[in-house]
C-alpha cells in the first residue's frame, strides 16, 4: 500500500505541474464562471416573479414550471458546457501516462525496483483519482459560491449533500475518461496515438445520438416528433415505441448521465396548479420543497451506470497492464 | 510555383495515407449517410403532405407546425448542421497540426531545405494540400451525403438545388480551412506535435462552445440586459422590465460585431440559410401561404460570413507565414 501512495504522490506532482493541464483547468473554471453568474442573474429575475405573485391567471406565462426557486433550470448551460470540458480534462490527465514513461525508459526502471504492476496501475489511478477530485471540487466550490453569493439561496445540509452528491457524479464521470486514456496509453507505445484514440471516443461519445434517430426510423418507420406529426397529418398512426430506444441509448451516453445527476440533485422545488378547468377559472399554483432524501432514488441509475463503465475500463487496464511488453 | 505544387503532391500522399484521416474520414461520410437516411423520409412524407395541400387548407394547424412540416429543406436536415459543425474541424485540425513540427522532428523539413526550395515554397506548397485535402473531403462528403437524400427523398434535383449544395461544399472547406490554417500555426510555433495538437483541440472547442457566451457574457456586463437567454426575456416581459431603446440598440450591436468573428455561428448562418427553401406565413383563416425562397435571395445574406471566413483564413495564413519565414530549424 505504502508503495502505491507513493507513485500516486510522485503522479499527483507530476499532473500538478502540468501547463497543458493547467490552460484546460482555466478554461473549465472560466466558463464554470460564465454560465453560473447567467444562471444566478437568471435566478434573481425569476425568483422575484415568484415572490410576488405566486397564484397567477391562467396563460400569463407559458412554462409556469419554471417559475419555481428549483435549481436545476439554472445550471442546464452549466452543464452542457463544462461536462464536455472535463471529459477532456480527464483524456489529457492520461494518455501519456503509461506510454510517455514507457518511451522515457522511467517504466523500465521502476519495475526494476520491488514494485508490482499492480502497484504502478492502482498509483496512477489513485494519482489520478486525487487530482480529479480536486478538480471537481475546486470546480464547484467556486461556482456554487458565486451562485449563492448572488442569489442568496440558503446554504443548507440538504443543498451541501445534493452539491456532494454532485461532485461525486462528477469525479466518476471524468474517472472513465482517465480511465479510457490511461487504456489507450497501455494499447498505444505512442503518445500522439493515443491522444488521437482518445479524442477520437471523445468525439464519439458527443455525436453518437446522430445516428439514433436512422435506428429509430429502420426499426419504427419513424423517427422523432415532427416525423411522427407528419405520419398524423397524412392519417398514418404512430406509436410511441422510438421513445423507448431513445431511452436506451441514453444508458450509453455517459454525460446525460451526469446531467441528469445535476438536474436530479438540483431539483429543489415544483410548482403545482390547482382549479382552471375552465378557460375562464383563475388557475392557483403553489409550490412543494422536495427533500433531498426523496431525489435519492432518482440518482441510482446514473450512479449506477458511471460506475459500471469505470469499473469495466479500469479492470480492462489491470488485464492489459499485466500483460504488456516493457521493453 | 512548380516546387511549390511537388510540396503539395507529397503532403497529399501523404495526408491521403494518413490512417487516423482516413479513419475519421470515413466516420463523417457514414454519419452524413446515416443523417441523410431517415431526414430524406421525413422530407418525402413533407412533399406528400404539400402535395395533398394539408397544410395550406388546414385551418387547424399551427403557423408553427405548419412551419416545422413545410417541405423546406432544413426541416429534414437540420440535424446536419451541428454534425458537420462539430466534426469538420476534428479533421482539419488531424491534416496539419504535425505538418511543420513533424517535419522537423523527425528530420525531413532539414533534408528538403537543403534542396533548392524556399521556405515560401514549402510553406505555398502545405496550404496548397490543405487547400485540396478539405475541398476533396467536403465536396467529396457533400456529394454522397446529398445523393443519398435526393435519392431516398425524390426532392427534384434542379439548378436551384446544385447551387445550395455547392455553396455548402464551399463553405465548409472555408470552414475546415480556417481549422487547418488555425493546426499549421501550431505546428509551427510549437516544436511538440502534442502541443500543437492540444491547442488546436482547445480552440476547437473554444470557438465551437465557449465564445459565443464570453460575448453575451461581456455585452450584459457592458449593458446591463438580457434578451436571448430561453425564459429571461418572458419573465422580464410580464415583470413589465422593458429596457432603453439605446441600451438594446447598443447592446444588439455589441453582440452583432463581436459574432463576427464567431466561426460557428457564422457557418451553421450559412448552412441554415442555403437549406431554407420555402417560407410559411399564415394567411387569414384560409390557412397559410408557402412561397418558394430561390438561390438568388440568399445570395445576399451568405456574403458577410463568407467574407469572415475567407478574412479569417488569410489573417491567420500571414500569421503563420511570418512564423514559419523565422522558424529556426535545426
Amino acid at each position: 500500500m505504502n508503495k502505491t501512495l507513493s507513485i500516486a504522490k510522485k503522479e499527483f506532482s507530476d499532473h500538478v505541474s502540468d501547463s497543458n493541464l493547467l490552460i484546460i483547468y482555466v478554461i473549465v473554471l472560466s466558463v464554470t464562471l460564465l454560465t453560473v453568474y447567467w444562471g444566478g442573474v437568471a435566478y434573481r429575475v425569476q425568483s422575484t416573479v415568484t415572490l410576488a405573485d405566486v397564484s397567477m391567471q391562467h396563460g400569463v406565462i407559458d412554462i409556469p414550471g419554471s417559475l419555481t426557486d428549483s435549481l436545476e433550470i439554472y445550471f442546464v448551460t452549466f452543464g452542457q458546457t463544462v461536462f464536455p470540458l472535463l471529459a477532456l480534462f480527464g483524456l489529457i490527465l492520461s494518455f501519456y501516462s503509461v506510454n510517455g514513461e514507457l518511451n522515457g525508459g522511467s517504466l523500465k526502471v521502476a519495475l526494476s525496483y520491488p514494485l508490482y504492476r499492480d502497484n504502478l496501475l492502482f498509483g496512477k489511478a489513485l494519482g489520478g483519482l486525487l487530482i480529479v477530485s480536486l478538480v471537481s471540487f475546486s470546480t464547484y466550490f467556486i461556482g456554487f459560491s458565486l451562485f449563492i453569493w448572488m442569489t442568496s439561496v440558503a446554504l443548507t445540509l440538504d443543498l451541501i449533500m445534493r452539491i456532494l452528491s454532485i461532485i461525486f457524479g462528477t469525479v466518476l464521470y471524468t474517472m472513465v475518461f482517465f480511465g479510457l486514456g490511461l487504456l489507450f496509453s497501455i494499447i498505444f507505445n505512442k503518445p500522439l496515438k493515443a491522444l488521437t484514440a482518445s479524442l477520437g471516443v471523445w468525439v464519439a461519445f458527443n455525436i453518437y445520438w446522430s445516428i439514433i434517430p436512422t435506428i429509430s426510423y429502420l426499426l419504427y418507420g419513424y423517427s422523432g416528433s415532427n416525423m411522427a406529426y407528419l405520419l398524423q397529418e397524412l392519417g398514418y398512426t404512430t406509436n410511441n415505441s422510438s421513445s423507448v430506444l431513445g431511452r436506451f441509448s441514453l444508458l450509453f451516453n455517459i454525460q446525460y448521465q451526469l446531467e441528469s445527476i445535476l438536474w436530479n440533485a438540483l431539483h429543489v422545488s415544483e410548482m403545482r396548479g390547482v382549479g382552471g378547468s375552465l378557460p375562464s377559472d383563475t388557475m392557483h399554483y403553489y409550490v412543494i420543497f422536495i427533500p433531498f432524501e426523496k431525489i435519492l432514488p432518482s440518482l441510482i441509475t446514473p450512479f449506477s451506470v458511471l460506475t459500471v463503465f469505470l469499473i469495466s475500463i479500469f479492470a480492462l487496464c489491470y488485464i492489459l497492464f499485466r500483460r504488456k511488453e516493457i521493453t | 510555383l512548380a516546387n511549390a505544387f511537388t510540396v503539395a503532391k507529397k503532403e497529399l500522399r501523404d495526408s491521403v495515407g494518413d490512417r487516423v484521416f482516413i479513419a475519421i474520414y470515413l466516420i463523417l461520410l457514414i454519419i452524413i449517410v446515416t443523417v441523410a437516411i431517415p431526414s430524406a423520409a421525413e422530407q418525402r412524407l413533407s412533399l406528400q403532405l404539400q402535395l395533398q395541400g394539408v397544410s395550406e387548407n388546414d385551418s387547424n394547424m399551427s403557423l408553427y407546425d405548419a412551419q416545422r412540416v413545410s417541405a423546406s429543406l432544413i426541416n429534414s436536415l437540420r440535424t446536419l448542421i451541428p454534425v458537420l459543425s462539430f466534426l469538420c474541424p476534428v479533421l482539419a485540425l488531424l491534416i496539419s497540426f504535425n505538418s511543420v513540427n513533424g517535419e522537423i522532428e523527425d528530420g525531413s523539413l532539414k533534408v528538403s531545405l537543403s534542396y533548392p526550395l524556399y521556405r515560401d515554397q514549402i510553406f505555398l506548397g502545405k496550404l496548397l494540400n490543405g487547400f485540396f485535402m478539405t475541398f476533396l473531403t467536403s465536396f467529396s462528403a457533400m456529394l454522397v451525403g446529398f445523393a443519398v437524400y435526393i435519392y431516398l427523398s425524390g426532392v427534384a434535383v434542379n439548378l436551384d438545388l446544385l447551387s445550395r449544395i455547392l455553396i455548402i461544399a464551399f463553405s465548409t472547406t472555408l470552414y475546415m480551412m480556417i481549422f487547418f490554417s488555425l493546426g499549421l500555426l501550431f505546428s509551427i510555433y510549437f516544436n511538440n506535435p502534442v502541443k500543437s495538437f492540444l491547442l488546436g483541440v482547445i480552440t476547437w472547442i473554444i470557438a465551437i462552445d465557449v465564445y459565443k457566451q464570453v460575448i453575451n457574457l461581456a455585452a450584459e456586463l457592458l449593458f446591463g440586459i438580457r434578451i436571448d437567454q430561453r425564459w429571461g426575456s418572458e419573465i422580464a416581459a410580464y415583470m413589465g422590465y422593458s429596457p432603453s431603446p439605446s441600451n438594446k440598440l447598443s447592446y444588439e450591436t455589441f453582440v452583432n460585431i463581436c459574432s463576427i468573428f464567431d466561426v460557428n455561428s457564422n457557418y451553421g448562418k450559412i448552412l441554415e440559410n442555403s437549406l431554407t427553401t420555402l417560407s410559411v406565413i399564415s394567411y387569414s383563416a384560409k390557412g397559410f401561404i408557402v412561397n418558394n425562397i430561390y438561390v438568388g435571395a440568399i445570395l445576399s445574406t451568405l456574403y458577410n460570413p463568407l467574407t469572415v471566413m475567407l478574412s479569417l483564413i488569410v489573417i491567420i495564413n500571414l500569421f503563420s507565414y511570418l512564423l514559419f519565414i523565422r522558424k529556426e530549424v535545426v
